[in-house]
């Protein structure tokens, strides 16, 4: 059986020949979950025990016949005594062609063919500090070790927080990337990422108990049973040679009921680096089950003015809890992007 | 596309597969659906119930889980008008022996069936129309459905909300729903603008009978595959075009097209991870479809998918299947028979591959000259089990998908 748990054995020779058709430079138009892509985004990666011991399990995978190349990078977005950490953990990363490479955030995945974990290892994976609850970054190399950008396109990637999958957000190269090292998020060297999304969830307490599904008949929607909504929020820019963290303003200008009635709700503090936002506000209590909303972003003013938009990433994660302490289970899915509403951003390598 | 262009392409895949590696090759993109973008068609690829009413036939047993779909909705334009939707529950309940229309018996295999009968394969469909208010969300249960669209007196919602959502015809069911934006209440004609935005959530409670400290809650969501219009068609049209007008159909409407290529990440079934156990089911289902409102969908739609399956050490293997309408199966069950038995031997086990995670590449292929095209729209559904096999978590992810330049064309076509 092959385990996290333990690493021994198995190492295999790789089949195939890589013969007919060489990988050609894709040109993706704009940011993306379904299409290979030069950048990954993952904004929720959780090695955590409280409340619920959760781990997260990456997978990334190399769609092309040639080798590729990815540095990655880990960003801690935890607050240990109210104090952010906002810490960089950077490592490397090759995939043969076609190959997935999959790992535990907890535990890493060290270059080990003797393990129990078969496959080719893609280099040395680091384990993530415990607690750690923040952002995965892999940005496509041209080689191995201090190589250049790629805008070769071939990455994609998916992550399990706790048994709840998201695909990775990809941001495709639309040209030859500069050999410097900022890669500039401009929807010219590399897509935009979105200032805005449409979000839909579930209203938390009763008024969301139709979002329960079939406990709603089985007598699991007791006093406890409830469903609550989050959305992890990663500002899509990302400087990895200061170290510095960047900061959108988030805002919930429209929010529906099912009934058209229309309220709004600001977020107090800005997001710097990372956040998960619990819809819990006043304009998130409706009197209907479900409810829409759009996020947007927004850059920092010392005065008021026009919006001026800033670019990020987003997940929602909705948490089922049906009366057990057993029943319990969440789901997360990647957010809509308003149409049109992008902003640049940058990733500076370090 | 004229047969010879067709028979080409099946060459030239056929021909590829053998060399090994054509569906790793990158291409350009071109416009595309997507599960991030709003649109005017949508697909929910897998809703699913069997619940512990009654009226379910056959019931749930013991150590089984209930379960139930809900689907959120939403209208995302903020002008004056509301949009008319309309909706299609695509049934691919198996019945013994006959059609649904007759009134046998679902069933998952043979075994649900009395001796003798077989379960047979059959699709119907199940459609419903309503409105829906600028920026309004809409959730509801598929087992359950809504009697009446939420309002609360004032004047715009009891003017401009009509309609109801049904629920589904059958428990248990499993199968599909495709949601499209329509012109109006008195004209179907879909309208070339990009107003919904829609996610599922499979939730299941069980293993049956519930008990406090056993009881598990699973939930699984995903968005919907989200079709733009790209330009509006005739009124007197018969289709949906996907990516191009179809051999012989005449367009209701244009849409971007489906990926040439699906590329699925996922753990080998029994994968030990930090959660859990894996098993896995694979959602397929073809782009291209026959939808008679309130009818059969016409089975002639056979799409081959050809698999290609990757591991951590490079190595690659290759299997298939064939599709005439959305299928929800056990990747360990596309190369095995249905069930436990000779799961092992599956190029889908763990311990075939020898490595926890791998990549999955799926192409369909249509060879006929029907107006129906290769695309196919995939989901992954994945349950982590405790050791001793009890369920204990789920999620679903997207799959991966390749568009190239030239766009493979499909239709959905409405007799």
């Amino acid at each position: 059986m092959r385990t996290f748990a333990g690493r021994s054995a198995a190492s295999g020779l790789a089949l195939g020949f890589a013969l007919a058709c060489l990988a050609t430079t894709a040109s993706a138009q704009s940011f993306t979950v379904e299409e290979p892509s030069s950048v990954l985004i993952f904004p929720k990666v959780v090695c955590d025990d409280d409340p619920v011991d959760t781990d997260t399990v990456i997978q990334t995978t190399n769609t092309s016949n040639m080798m590729a190349y990815a540095h990655c990078f880990y960003t801690d977005g935890q607050s240990v005594n109210g104090l952010p950490r906002w810490t960089v953990t950077d490592f490397q990363i090759s995939l043969t062609r076609q190959q997935t490479s999959t790992w535990s955030a907890c535990t890493g995945r060290p270059v080990n063919p003797a393990d129990e974990q078969g496959g080719l290892d893609p280099g040395a994976v680091p384990p993530v500090v415990p607690g750690f609850t923040g952002s995965l970054v892999c940005v496509q190399m041209d080689s191995p070790f201090d190589g250049a950008p790629s805008g070769a396109n071939d990455l994609t990637g998916r992550a399990d927080v706790g048994g709840a999958g998201y695909n990775a957000i990809g941001v495709p190269a639309l040209g030859t990337p500069g050999d410097d090292n900022v890669l500039s998020l401009d929807g010219v060297e590399y897509a935009q990422c979105p200032s805005a999304y449409h979000l839909n969830f579930a209203t938390n307490g009763s008024q969301g108990a139709l979002a329960l599904g079939p406990m709603v008949n089985m007598g699991l929607n007791d006093s406890v049973a409830s469903v609550s909504t989050a959305i992890t929020v990663v500002p899509c820019s990302f400087d990895f040679a200061g170290l510095r963290p960047a900061e959108v303003a988030l805002n919930f200008p429209d929010i529906y009921d099912e009934m058209e009635t229309r309220g709004s709700q600001g977020v107090e503090d800005p997001v710097i680096c990372w956040e998960n936002i619990q819809l819990d506000g006043t304009g998130f209590e409706l009197p209907t089950a479900f409810g829409t909303a759009i996020v947007e972003g927004s850059e920092i003013q010392e005065q008021a003015g026009p919006r001026v938009p800033a670019p990020f990433v987003a997940v929602a994660s909705v948490l089922r809890v049906g009366g057990t302490s057993l029943a319990v289970d969440s789901a997360t899915t990647n957010l809509h992007a308003v149409d049109g509403e992008l902003a640049d951003g940058q990733i500076i390598l370090p | 596309m004229s047969t010879g262009s067709r028979t080409r392409k099946f060459a030239a895949a056929v021909c590829a597969v053998t060399l090994g590696g054509v569906l790793g090759v990158a291409e350009l993109a071109s416009a595309q659906t997507s599960v991030i973008k709003t649109g005017g068609y949508l697909a929910f690829p897998k809703i699913v119930a069997h619940t512990t009413s009654p009226d379910a036939s056959p019931a749930l047993v013991a150590g089984e889980f209930a379960k139930d779909t809900v689907i959120q909705l939403t209208n995302v334009s903020s002008g004056s008008e509301p949009i008319t939707v309309n909706c299609y529950y695509i049934n691919a309940n198996g019945h013994c022996g006959s059609p649904p229309a007759d009134g046998a018996q679902v069933c998952r295999d043979d075994a649900d069936c009395p001796a003798g009968v077989r379960c047979l394969p059959g699709w119907a469909t199940q459609d419903f129309q309503f409105q829906l208010t600028p920026n309004q969300p809409l959730g509801w249960v598929i087992s359950e459905g809504l009697d009446a669209l939420p309002c609360e007196g004032n004047a715009s919602c009891q003017t401009f909300q009509n309609g109801i959502i049904p629920p589904v015809n059958e428990v248990p069911f499993v199968g599909e729903l495709r949601c499209l934006q329509v012109a109006s209440s008195v004209d179907d004609t879909p309208v070339a603008e990009n107003n919904l935005k829609g996610e599922a959530t499979i939730v299941e409670a069980g293993p049956l009978p519930i008990a406090a400290d056993t009881s598990e809650v699973l939930a699984a969501a995903y968005n919907a595959v989200s079709f733009e219009a790209e330009s509006a068609g005739s009124s007197a049209g018969d289709a949906l075009c996907l990516g191009g007008t179809p051999t012989g159909a005449t367009c209701l409407a244009t849409y971007t097209p489906c990926a040439s290529t699906l590329s699925v990440q996922h753990f080998f079934d029994g994968a030990e991870t930090p959660q859990g156990f894996v098993e896995t089911e694979l959602t397929l289902s073809p782009c291209s479809a026959t939808i008679e409102d309130g009818g059969s969908i016409v089975p002639d739609n056979r799409v081959a998918a050809l698999i290609l399956v990757y591991n951590e050490f490079e190595q690659r293997f290759s299997t298939g299947t064939v599709l005439s309408c959305v299928e929800h199966i056990r990747l360990v069950d596309i190369d095995t028979p249905a069930g436990p038995a000779g799961d092992d031997f599956s190029v889908f086990a763990v311990g075939t591959q020898g490595t926890l995670g791998g990549q999955t590449r799926i192409k369909g292929e249509n060879s006929s000259d029907d107006g129906f095209g290769p695309g196919l729209l995939g989901l992954v559904h994945q349950y982590y089990s405790d050791e001793g096999g009890t369920r204990t978590a789920s999620s679903a992810h997207h799959v991966n998908g390749r568009f190239p330049p030239e766009p493979i064309v499909d239709g959905v076509y409405f007799p």
